[in-house]
């Protein structure tokens, strides 16, 4: 008896022990092989983790006026399960929407509880959908990129698009070059809720977002409004298809206007022709003509095989080489003609005799140190540079056309950088648009001017100079220069090539120069693109020049010369 | 000796005890201050909102397209030149 009392006291304790096992091993189960998984599933019920957005960097002008930020939009949806009558909504929302009612009436039709009806709406599109108190609609806010000036600069600036992955990426200008920099970086905040979605403050944890950084500009406003309007005037009259303007300050290189015709609105990018989106000044190549004598004239004094006085014996004719024969842009010849005057009267022979003088090899030096085989380095996306042959791809027509422009691409950007090593006492220096970047806790990157290298000596620069007054005093383009103000230029005309031959009739006409001659402030080129009206730079680029260049002067109060 | 350990039993679970009434009150004020911590932070964006809004329309109106159209439909015209006269002067005429 006492045994079995025993036995059943051993077997009750027995089964008490196995429960008790079975809970230990549940429990550890749970608590430590499963813990991970358990406390994710807990932590994904009960926190909340929030995208904090990083604001993407302004892009100012010199006067600290938007040239791009960031302005608020909203997306507008639809939950179609709580729609009560599709017809009523499609048949009020459509005119606020500005959409059809048949493709609205079909997005609310379907079985979903999420669906976009809109977005980038105004607040004061909201606003009018608001009072509609329509039950089944809700607002998201976007931010959008925002454009003040409209399409002001809009080559300069390019646009912000989206990527593969749904972010916003800036393309092409300054957006696209300083993407990584404006774009900042998202952050995150980590939030334990309670049962009603209420934040428990106990228990926050972030990872800071770092807001993009913003660029000053050296572009000043006003210079490019007043450059853009001229330039815009200037292409309507000529009947052109289009043109670009570049105005430089002398001696840091820092671009204080750039213009380019047709252009596109940054906003709604979308709406135009992607071949606009590229910027002409940087992105394309152009044969530039008569400008470019400054260039070659300037490396023949410097080396000194001809001075301002020097007389040209082969100018009296034009100059036959093999098959070709190089004549002047209107068939007048001046024997005996100075290089000042082959600089003034715009002379086709004059600059092969110097070309020759100079020879192929310094022609070459000259091109690569004037930085028409390389970018300029500019900040912003897009450049390409104009190929100088190698020496032995030349043949003897191509140092006499390179002479005189033709034959030979450049940038508009290049050339006006090689000319301003001119105005600059022979210093080449490095272009560019941005002055200061702004980090966000608000401290200032400064960019500084670069000189590159020194193209010709000072005395040369200072003789071209004087050449290229002496050409707008007196030259083809006297009639629209400013009274009072010495302004040292250079036309040009290029034929463009057609189907591997120049067309006669189908130019690009330009002028670049600087002023106040005596000591320049501003270098400025004017490229105007095949106008109809003329196909000379004396009678379409240099007005639009002279025009720009009398706004300047007033809006810099720069004094008549001396 | 046994009363001191019942009194030491007493102080101890006193303590306890009040320093769990302590918690669950402090626990409930900081739930219901995350109710106004939301309300305000709520409010708070909204100001944000509409300041940006209010910016945005701001640098439109202020950009200089703008004021040159409207410039232009208030009838203000662009110079033709440099020297402009406010009033009429009085020519004297030869007879």
């Amino acid at each position: 008896m006492i045994k079995l009392g025993y036995l059943r006291l051993f077997v009750l304790s027995l089964i008490f022990i196995l429960l008790y096992l079975a809970v230990v091993l549940r429990l550890f189960l749970w608590q430590v092989i499963h813990s991970e998984k358990l406390s994710d599933i807990g932590r994904a019920q009960s926190t909340q983790s929030l995208i904090a957005s990083a604001k993407r960097g302004d892009i100012l002008f010199s006067d600290d006026f938007p040239l791009a930020t960031n302005k608020i939009t909203y997306l507008l949806y639809a939950n179609p399960k709580k729609v009560d009558s599709v017809f009523s909504y499609s048949k009020t929302l459509a005119p606020l929407l500005k959409t059809e009612e048949a493709s609205l009436s079909a997005i609310l039709s379907q079985n979903l509880f999420w669906v976009r009806l809109r977005s980038r709406l105004s607040y004061d599109e909201k606003s009018q959908i608001e009072k509609l108190k329509f039950d089944a609609l809700g607002f998201e806010q976007e931010p959008t990129r925002f454009f003040p000036e409209a399409s002001m600069a809009a080559h300069l600036v390019g646009f912000v698009g989206k990527n593969e992955l749904g972010e916003d990426q800036g393309y092409f200008g300054l957006e696209g070059f300083y993407d990584r920099q404006l774009r900042g970086r998202p952050g995150r905040i980590y939030m334990v809720k309670d049962a009603l979605g209420n934040p428990i403050l106990t228990d926050v944890r972030e990872e800071k977002k770092i807001d993009g950084r913003s660029l000053v500009l050296s572009i000043d406003r006003s210079a490019q409004y007043i450059t853009d309007k001229h330039l815009k005037k200037g292409i309507e009259k000529y009947q052109a298809e289009g043109g670009s303007v570049i105005i430089m300050e002398t001696s840091t290189g820092r671009l204080l206007a750039s213009s380019s015709f047709p252009k596109f609105d940054p906003q709604k990018y979308y709406e135009y022709d992607s071949s606009l989106y590229k910027n002409p000044i940087v992105s394309t190549v152009f044969e530039p003509g008569s400008t470019f004598k400054v260039l070659v004239m300037s490396a023949g004094i410097n080396e000194g095989v001809v001075e301002p006085d020097t007389r040209c014996d082969a100018c009296s004719v034009p100059v036959e080489i093999g098959e070709y024969k190089i004549k002047t842009w209107n068939d007048k010849y001046y024997p005996n003609t100075t290089m000042t005057e082959v600089i003034q009267h715009s002379d086709n022979t004059g600059m092969v005799f110097v070309g020759r003088k100079l020879g192929l090899d310094k022609m070459i030096d000259y091109l690569k140190r004037f930085g028409l085989n390389e970018s300029t380095g500019i900040d912003t996306q897009g450049e390409i540079s104009g190929t100088i042959k190698e020496k032995e791809d030349w043949y003897t027509i191509d140092l006499a056309t390179a002479s005189f422009g033709q034959g030979i691409s450049i940038t508009p950007l290049q050339l006006v950088t090689a000319v301003n090593s001119i105005a600059n006492n022979g210093l080449l220096v490095k272009p560019t648009l941005v002055d200061r970047i702004i980090t966000e806790e608000g401290k200032v990157i400064s960019t500084k001017p670069t000189v590159k290298r020194r193209t010709v000596s000072e005395k040369t620069a200072k003789l071209m100079t004087w050449m290229m007054v002496n050409a707008v005093e007196k030259g083809e383009s006297k009639w629209t220069k400013i009274p009072d103000f010495r302004i040292a230029g250079k036309t040009g005309t290029a034929q463009v090539p057609v189907a591997g031959h120049y067309d006669p009739n189908t130019t690009n006409a330009s002028f670049v120069g600087f002023f106040p001659a005596e000591n320049p402030k501003l270098t400025m080129l004017v490229v105007v693109n095949k106008p109809k009206t003329s196909i000379y730079g004396s009678e379409t680029a240099a007005p639009i020049f002279f025009n720009i260049a009398r706004d300047l002067i007033q809006y810099y109060n720069i004094p008549p010369s001396p | 000796m046994k009363r001191k350990i019942y009194l030491s039993i007493i102080v101890l679970s006193i303590t306890a005890l009040v320093l769990e009434l302590v918690n669950i009150h402090l626990s409930g004020r900081i739930a219901s201050d995350s109710v106004a911590v939301k309300i305000i932070q709520e409010r708070i964006g909204k100001q944000a909102e509409r300041n940006q809004i209010m910016q945005s329309k701001v640098l439109e109106l202020t950009s200089f397209e703008n004021v040159a159209s409207r410039a232009g439909e208030l009838g203000f015209k662009e110079a033709d030149s440099y020297i402009s006269l406010h009033k009429s002067i009085k020519v004297a005429f030869n007879r």
